[in-house]
């Protein structure tokens, strides 16, 4: 079926309509399968062995995050509302620091981003897998997929792999004509509805601060700087997280993405806000 | 009264159905009619680690890749001094990895045959963009079973600039302006992060500019210091410039070799 095009069938109708069908139908390489080990070794235990912290440094996957996600209805006429997704961008080998300025919002659609957490290599090539079948579908359907089905796609390809070993943990969040939705979807193959999530190694803290300070109306500047405060929180108790902290809003209308802010700078920015020294200092 | 036993039995329940799970579990991975010759194979190891350090650096024409020729069994034994580890793919993708040398060069094969095939295809050469992504592709389809293999591809982009790549062993990807990988990345990257990054200088000090003849030395600096530290690093730096349009030139510069 693959280089078929219309030119093969010029005349022949039958056959044009069967060629149309094939063409149409989404391409599926069912006969892919990734290379496997040989029979009777356990992946999981494998992976234990070899990649686990007994490697070497260089050799362990990257991993380790803080993302969160909320959404929120505008205060004044002024605001648009809608969905602010802040990441870190620390991943980490074991002990090293593999990288700092990793971007953990990948696009799924103009619409549509989803976070990275766990795993950075099974999040890239799966978030990727999924925004091949929402472009494919909206080529199909003629109409964009909501966030619910891109969600439920993603949840039900990472199912099919359960118990393998991927390690996925990630909010798909965008709006769609039934409005702003996030979706937290992860590899044991769960998938809930939420309005404000966290997810990572330091979703604890985002949700300390998050649950504190969120509001369900807000205006566009307080829910950037309750997105980046519950960031920067988290990367000053979480030793897996930290970096810059990424932002990305998504209004009615469009989706922004906010230059990347130091962490240990924006520490400096909100305790000048707090009015007080930064280090804890005992009255004597 | 009843409440408490309610919640024994509760405990009870959650306690017994988490060691159904771990007999289960246990189970499953070594069942009753596996031989112990069987059990021993669920420790198989395809891998070997062959050490040495890599390292990329990019600028605004120009990308310069090297890496140590010492190949070493157990960190200790010195199995060859001239073992080369980058693989030039073509004008402007070259491919330098560490690890385990047969992944290193199954790695290389799969993508020289890919290129290959892209030329015919295409009639012109892959850029490193597109080279890149096929990369993290190739190496997440191991998923499973992945290659031991720490890799960099560097080159340069279909505008004329630098650009370097960064992978993990099943291939998240980074484009970065420099990178390490191997035994001595905990020994490189921070001396390049002072020195190309500026991380430790504070705002208002002169930033020395990224030149080739800089970044050469740099590299050197940077695989001298590692020698100097490092068991599985030395004997020969082999290091590729490519600059914008101009031929790939190749070079060897001697190391420690003890």
């Amino acid at each position: 079926m693959w280089g078929e095009t219309f030119d093969d069938f010029e005349n022949d109708e039958g056959e044009m309509a069967m060629a149309k069908q094939n063409l149409i139908a989404e391409p599926a390489r069912a006969d892919f399968t990734f290379a496997k080990l040989p029979l009777g070794i356990q992946p999981v235990d494998f992976m234990k062995t070899h990649f686990a912290e007994t490697a070497g440094k260089s050799m362990q996957f990257r991993k380790g995050t803080t993302t969160l996600a909320f959404v929120y209805e505008p205060a004044t006429p002024a605001d648009k509302g809608g969905i602010i997704v802040a990441v870190d961008s620390r991943a980490s080998s074991g002990e090293y620091i593999s990288s700092k300025s990793v971007m953990k919002i990948l696009d799924i659609g103009d619409r549509m981003v989803a976070t990275m957490a766990g795993g950075a290599a099974d999040c890239q090539f799966w978030t990727r897998i999924v925004a091949k079948y929402c472009t494919l579908y909206e080529l199909r359907e003629k109409t964009s997929i909501t966030v619910s089905a891109a969600s439920k796609y993603f949840a039900n390809t990472l199912y099919g792999y359960r118990g393998q070993g991927l390690s996925v943990g990630s909010m798909v969040a965008g709006y769609d004509k039934k409005g702003p939705q996030i979706f937290k979807v992860d590899s044991e193959g769960d998938r809930c509805q939420l309005k404000v999530c966290s997810v990572g190694s330091g979703s604890l803290n985002a949700y300390g601060i998050l649950d504190n300070h969120y509001k369900p109306k807000m205006t566009d500047d307080e829910a950037r700087k309750l997105g980046l405060r519950a960031i920067m929180h988290a990367t000053y108790r979480d030793s897996g997280s930290g970096g810059v902290c990424n932002l990305c809003h998504i209004t009615p209308t469009e989706k922004i993405r906010l230059p990347p802010m130091d962490v240990s700078k924006l520490w400096y920015e909100f305790a000048d806000e707090l009015g007080r020294d930064i280090t804890y200092n005992p009255v004597e | 009264m009843t409440s408490f036993t309610g919640i024994t039995a509760v405990a009870n329940a959650t306690n017994e159905m988490a060691m159904f799970k771990q007999a289960m579990k246990e189970v499953a991975a070594h069942p009753e009619w596996m031989s112990s010759r069987q059990i021993e194979r669920q420790r198989w190891n395809p891998y070997s680690m062959e050490g040495g350090s890599t390292c990329a650096i990019s600028g605004e024409n120009f990308a310069i890749v090297a890496s140590d020729t010492r190949m070493t069994q157990n960190d200790i034994n010195i199995l060859t001094r001239d073992a080369e580890k980058i693989q030039i793919l073509n004008d402007n993708i070259i491919l330098t990895t560490s690890g385990f040398y047969g992944d290193v060069l199954q790695l290389k094969k799969v993508l020289q045959s890919r290129l290959h095939k892209y030329r015919f295809d295409y009639r012109s050469d892959m850029s490193v963009d597109l080279c890149a992504e096929l990369l993290s592709r190739n190496l997440y389809y191991r998923r499973f079973f992945p290659y031991y293999t720490g890799a960099i591809l560097a080159g340069i982009d279909e505008h004329g600039k630098g650009a370097v790549f960064s992978y993990d062993p099943i291939g998240c990807i980074e484009r970065l302006g420099y990178s390490a990988s191997g035994a001595a990345e905990p020994m490189i990257i921070p001396f390049l992060d002072c020195q190309i990054g500026h991380v430790t200088l504070s705002e208002g000090y002169e930033r020395p500019e990224l030149t080739l003849d800089r970044a050469i030395s740099l590299m050197k600096d940077s695989f001298r210091g590692a020698a100097e530290r490092e068991i599985s690093t030395g004997d020969k730096i082999h290091l590729v410039i490519a600059e914008a349009g101009k031929p790939v030139v190749v070079k060897f510069l001697p190391l420690r070799e003890d």
